[in-house]
């Protein structure tokens, strides 16, 4: 049978029996496509939403002291870092809270629980401090970032959130 | 507290408080700390107060005062047993100072980043934070 694009860009079915059930069939899937569509903006959102976070925090630690401890300001290099950083994070990666460290770097946090949790710290030289604690494991370290996002830090993301079902789609792109 | 009553040795089952002034430090979802509060910077040390016989209004008084002093919001403070950062091989120094005779300094902290976050997540896991009657805005 033929299917056609009309003007408008709907599909066009015949008007047989067997091209309405070709039509349902595709119907089904156009709509399978939408959600997927729609769901893809709002996964999309989070990882905006993230960004938007990283922005604040820019404008909230550009000055010395912002902790109140004498902490040092975060440089709009340390920001360059942590966005392509963010950019980096593959399609479905869970995103991160956005916090600082009294050093002036910006630090991703994924956390289920104070026991199970990742830690990256982004340093303005492009270095990537991170430390995990997963039950009664413990995984720390120093990667160098090059635009991708090491393995290591993926396979932690992973375990951290291992078994989470608890709110994973308010702050998840996959 | 008066100086002269203040003990110079910190017992393990001291308590000892973090003033908390970045709304950052704190997860909104469950009302924990962030390992972020207890990295040390400057380095060495990493500030706190013995609670020792103060009561909770005198604590946060002190945190008031720092806060004010240094133009920013006190929102609550994190509540920590010494013998937890012990427990990670630093060590916890009396430390007075004008405004704060319960001030003290944990120490001994390395200086590599990855094993100062480590170390600062086992303190944030096991510490407590109590919130000042004010609205923390996050």
């Amino acid at each position: 049978m033929n299917i056609e694009l009309m003007a408008n860009g709907t599909p066009s079915f015949g008007t047989t029996r067997g091209a309405s059930e070709t039509a349902r069939l595709v119907a089904e899937q156009v709509e399978q496509g939408l959600r997927r569509l729609l769901g893809s903006y709002s996964l999309g959102l989070a990882r905006r939403q993230t960004f938007e976070q990283l922005y604040d925090l820019a404008d909230e630690c550009r000055a010395p002291n912002w902790d109140g401890y004498d902490a040092s300001p975060i440089m709009p290099r340390t920001i360059g870092v942590a966005s392509r950083f963010l950019e980096a994070l593959p399609i479905g990666t869970r995103m991160p809270i956005v916090g600082a460290e009294p050093d002036g770097e910006v630090t991703f946090e994924w956390y289920r629980s104070p026991r199970r949790i990742l830690s990256v710290s982004i340093s303005p030289g492009g270095e990537i401090h991170y430390a995990a604690l997963l039950g009664s494991s413990k995984a720390y370290g120093t990667e160098p970032f090059f635009g991708e996002v090491p393995g290591v830090i993926l396979q932690l993301v992973r375990r951290v959130g291992s078994d989470e079902r608890r709110n994973h789609a308010d702050n998840s792109e996959g | 507290m008066k100086e002269e009553t203040t003990p110079t040795t910190v017992k393990d089952d001291e308590w000892l408080a973090r003033f908390i002034l970045f709304r950052k430090w704190i997860r909104s979802s469950d009302q924990t700390l962030r390992p972020d509060a207890f990295i040390p910077y400057p380095l060495p040390n990493l500030s706190v107060t013995r609670h020792l016989e103060l009561t909770p209004i005198e604590i946060l008084e002190i945190g008031q005062a720092i806060a004010d002093q240094r133009g920013t919001k006190l929102l609550g403070r994190g509540d920590v047993q010494a013998s937890i950062p012990r427990g990670q091989m630093l060590q916890i120094e009396a430390a007075p100072i004008e405004g704060n005779l319960n001030h003290a300094n944990i120490n001994g902290w390395p200086t590599d980043k990855p094993a100062q976050k480590m170390i600062a997540q086992e303190i944030a896991a096991r510490a407590s934070f109590v919130a000042m009657p004010v609205d923390t805005g996050d």
